[in-house]
């Protein structure tokens, strides 16, 4: 997808998000943090499974 | 929350008698601090009651009663619903310490014992992997170690050449 946006705004975006995502994280409960370790543990089976949906 | 079943498994053990204590570390135990990372078990440190005149300490008492619990032995592990449940008696002084300073917390209405920020970095480099300096890393970034503490153990254990493995161990020299 092409975009007007320069190099400098996607890292702006990228870092942004991050910081957004590292907020989000750290201001889970220690039930909620687990609850997402056990959703990366499904996602690794999955995909160490193979059974990953292949972009078109 | 399967993760309660094997906490639970844990607590009784130790109201059994069957071990004197325990606590977690690892990446379980330092999700409680800092942000979640995937990990494929739950490290469980502990002190075992020896039996009497038992020279040698033996894991056998423990698995037969998480078994009982309703763990199901797998190789090494003894796993509860989806977790997978590594039981490692203390081996050396950090860990011993580390079982004894270990903090009082609740998962849920489940009351457990985790290692503390200080014990989890120096167990971490300790043990010397690559996944382990980016934890160590992780808590000095997110600001969840006390690093006064940290800077004391670390000489304390001898393990001042691990800290160069470290990428930000001199961010922040003044904490």
């Amino acid at each position: 997808m092409k975009t007007d946006k320069t190099n400098q705004e996607r890292l702006d975006f990228v870092v942004k998000a991050k910081a957004a995502y590292r907020r989000n994280a750290q201001s889970m409960s220690w039930e909620e943090k687990i609850a997402s370790i056990e959703r990366m543990r499904k996602a690794s089976k999955i995909a160490k499974a193979g059974n990953v949906r292949k972009s078109a | 929350m399967e993760l309660k079943e094997a906490l639970d498994a844990l607590n009784s053990l130790k109201q059994a008698g069957v071990i004197e204590d325990y606590a977690s570390g690892g990446a379980i135990a330092a999700s409680f601090y800092i942000e979640a990372v995937n990990t494929e078990d739950v490290d469980a440190f502990l002190f075992m009651s020896p039996g009497e005149g038992a020279l040698l300490l033996s894991l056998s008492p423990i698995y037969d009663a998480l078994k009982k619990l309703g763990g199901v032995v797998e190789e090494e592990y003894v796993r509860f619903g989806e977790w997978p449940v590594l039981i490692l008696p203390a081996y050396k002084p950090l860990v011993e310490e580390a079982i004894k300073n270990a903090a009082n917390v609740k998962y849920g209405d489940i009351a457990t014992r985790i290692f503390t920020p200080e014990f989890l970095c120096a167990i971490a480099l300790d043990t010397g992997r690559l996944k382990d300096y980016y934890r160590v890393a992780s808590f000095i970034e997110q600001r969840q170690v006390d690093m006064g503490k940290l800077r004391e153990m670390v000489k304390q254990y001898g393990l001042e050449d691990r800290t160069k493995n470290v990428l930000n161990w001199n961010q922040n020299e003044d904490r």
